[in-house]
């Protein structure tokens, strides 16, 4: 097999690994070595068809897998084409992609081939030629492989940046039913090992500028939404336990994608929760940048996400006593917590207002967005939106994403090449939205029919 | 106090020329209508004043902006000054007679007009290098590394420390084919180069063509059909860059 059918393959069987980036590692470039890691957010080098970022190599070291568990696609049992790399070939390409700027470094993971320790020794010598025999500087993300041995992973964090243990569903009894393979403590395992690696690994650096620093972009982990019965409340608050208990970098969710026919899962032509997918991420950003704790936005009675309004604005409508707020005063929490805020303009008005008091115009030329924020602010010359239509509010805030189902533009040179290839409708949309045109509704109808139930129901609930 | 002269500074759209029009500025206590650069010169209704560029007094008022100004300030201009965009100059200047005004602290003043275009200015161009960070595509030949953009700003000095602080064993050269310009970067040379009229490479061997073709087909395997979203890959990588990228060449 050539090593471009085998690229397909392992980067085919890889791709529905959420995580992909490059962040969390400052390291400058070094004379005889070839790399740097930049730090903040990473660098995207490029962005699939589906508009997911691409920052690393990310492939298997192979897809022949001695498992079984049912919602993956590389299942002992699944018929597909199955490739693995060797060592050699896999640190070759990746230096090669990483000198033309292609990526910033390698995500390295693997199916279970014959035991967890044969499959991790395959992956730590490639790691090692690419640190040792091509001096290779750059960023290298590496899952360990469950039930591998602790020295193995020891080894395996002292060559990569960051490491990863997937903890696939949310919850044990999940876990049980589709991944018979897997347990909650062979997960809990390694990823308690890795925060303890972490933390001695700092210390000894704060003691000793020379010492071996083991995956210093610390660990992340991922989980597969939509396949086993668990609500957002349940997953966000396991999501607020990781980053708390075993300092967790980041925690990605996937959208459950039916790969398989099995009986235990949804049906093959389920809908990706998309929707949700990108709430439980919009909550997830409130948990790390926004100060946000996850009892604040959802509880025992609303266990899962509005789909028609973001996390934050949901939050917002349900304490508007504790608005508006006064730009010019309101302590940096309070502003984060103001829809239309982020961070960024946050820090913005905190340093400006130090030398002005700040009106709308002064605003606006800052770059914050008022659209949303007008009716939550006050300052210099502005006394709120008194007067505003709660329809008019609600319309303003209400998330336009979970209603868009593309433009349907027609004209008289359409033709269906004009149509962008396998492009669905508004993969973000509402699932009312998709239950209308499932019966038969035109899809900008049903968007329509369901927005303004959406504005009606917010405009009473205020 | 200076005040608003309808006149013109034409200067010779060089950094050195720009200092010497804040010079100019202020040693005749106004502040221009407009600030133009001579290559596009057309006919105004306000009389012009020719602004010849002197080192000594470039130098000045370089020295007086890091000294009396700070590295922000400094910084703030020089960012700016690599913007691509007509009516950066008079801006430029608007914002450095504030600065005088008013001290350094002013530039954290984002409210103020002044300071709102010079940040403007700067993010702009800050964002555009960010974007080559990503974007650009080094091709093989003869042993050095080559890549070809058509960049809205001038940012090669701000992808210089970046490339030669990641490969600091490789030779490379970038081509800015807006602009002209190449760095290249030869050992522990490293400088800029002018391309008059346009430039010619070598065509790449064929272990280049392989590299190429196995980046497309990793790029192609990744994504999930399922998910595909045209609208959100626009918007990470909008469609100017696409030219000079390996991956999406045949779709630009």
């Amino acid at each position: 097999m050539d090593l471009e059918q085998k690229l397909v393959i392992l980067a085919d069987s890889a791709k529905y690994d959420v995580a992909c980036t490059s962040s969390g590692t400052v390291r400058s470039g070094k004379d005889g070595m070839l790399g740097n890691s930049v730090g903040g957010a990473g660098i995207c080098h490029a962005f699939s068809a589906d508009g997911r970022c691409i920052s690393l190599l990310k492939v298997l070291m192979t897809n022949v897998c001695c498992y079984d568990c049912s919602y993956c696609t590389n299942r002992l049992s699944n018929d597909r084409p199955r490739a693995a790399f060797t060592p050699e070939e896999l640190a070759e390409l990746t230096i090669q992609f990483y000198r033309r700027n292609y990526i910033e470094g390698l995500f390295l993971s693997s199916a279970v081939l014959v035991s967890p320790d044969y499959t991790m020794e395959r992956m730590i010598r490639c790691l090692e030629l690419l640190r040792g025999k091509y001096r290779f500087n750059g960023y290298i993300h590496a899952k360990t492989i469950p039930g591998a041995d602790p020295e193995l992973v020891r080894q395996m964090g002292f060559l990569a940046d960051r490491l990863s243990v997937n903890i696939e569903l949310p919850s044990e009894a999940s876990l049980k039913m589709l991944a018979p393979d897997k347990t909650k403590a062979g997960i809990l395992r390694p990823m308690k090992q890795i925060a303890a690696g972490s933390e001695q690994s700092r210390k000894e650096l704060a003691l000793y500028r020379g010492a071996p620093r083991f995956a210093p972009a610390g660990q992340s982990t991922q989980m597969i939404v939509g396949a086993s019965p668990e609500t957002d409340y349940h997953i966000l608050h396991l999501t607020e336990g990781l980053y708390k208990k075993f300092g967790l970098k980041r925690v990605f969710y996937s959208a459950y994608l039916p790969v398989v026919e099995d009986q235990r899962l949804p049906a093959l032509n389920t809908r990706p929760p998309l929707l949700r997918e990108h709430r439980l991420y919009q909550a997830d950003w409130l948990l790390r940048f926004y100060d946000f704790s996850a009892a604040e936005l959802l509880d025992e009675q609303n266990q899962n996400f509005n789909p028609y309004l973001d996390p934050k604005c949901n939050w917002a409508i349900h304490h508007f006593e504790l608005f508006p707020v006064d730009v010019n005063r309101a302590p940096l929490e309070m502003l984060l917590r103001v829809p239309g805020i982020g961070p960024k303009s946050a820090r913005r008005i905190r340093n400006a207002r130090r030398m002005a008091s700040l009106g709308l115009e002064e605003l606006r030329r800052m770059g914050v967005v008022l659209k949303r924020a007008q009716y939550f602010i006050t300052c210099r010359g502005f006394s709120g939106a008194l007067n505003a239509r709660r329809e008019e509010v609600a319309r303003t805030l209400i998330d336009p994403q979970a209603f868009s189902v593309g433009v349907q533009q027609l004209s008289l040179f359409d033709t269906p090449s004009n149509a962008l290839p396998g492009e669905q409708p508004g993969a973000l949309a509402a699932p009312a939205v998709h239950r209308l045109i499932d019966e038969g509704v035109q899809p900008a109808l049903a968007a329509q029919t369901v927005k303004e139930e959406a504005v009606q129901w917010l405009a009473n609930a205020m | 106090m200076a005040c608003q002269r309808d006149v013109i500074y034409w200067y010779d759209g060089t950094f050195e020329g720009f200092l010497c029009c804040v010079f100019e500025s202020y040693a005749n206590r106004e502040i221009p209508w407009d600030i133009w650069y001579y290559a596009t010169r057309q006919s105004s209704l306000f009389p012009g004043v020719d602004v010849q560029t002197d080192m000594v007094r470039a130098q000045r008022v370089l020295k007086s902006i890091r000294e009396k100004l700070g590295q922000r300030v400094y910084y703030m201009v020089v960012r700016g000054f690599l913007n691509g965009d007509e009516g950066k100059e008079i801006r430029l200047l608007r914002f450095l007679r504030l600065m005088y005004d008013k001290g350094p602290q002013a530039a954290y003043q984002t409210g103020a007009p002044e300071v709102a275009d010079v940040v403007q200015l700067a993010r702009a161009v800050a964002n555009e290098a960010c974007q080559f960070k990503q974007f650009i595509r080094f091709e093989e030949r003869e042993g050095m590394l080559g890549a070809v953009i058509s960049p809205k700003h001038y940012v090669l000095p701000l992808l210089r420390t970046h490339f030669c602080d990641r490969m600091p064993n490789e030779d490379f050269l970038i081509y800015d084919n807006q602009h002209y310009v190449a760095l290249v970067r030869r050992g522990e040379d490293v400088h800029y180069t002018r391309f008059q009229g346009g430039y010619l490479m070598s065509s790449p061997e064929e272990r280049e063509h392989t590299y190429q073709r196995l980046w497309k087909a990793f790029y192609d395997a990744l994504a999930i059909e399922e998910r595909r979203n045209e609208k959100l890959r626009m918007q990470h990588c909008p469609k100017r860059f696409w030219e000079n990228m390996t991956e999406l060449k045949d779709l630009a």
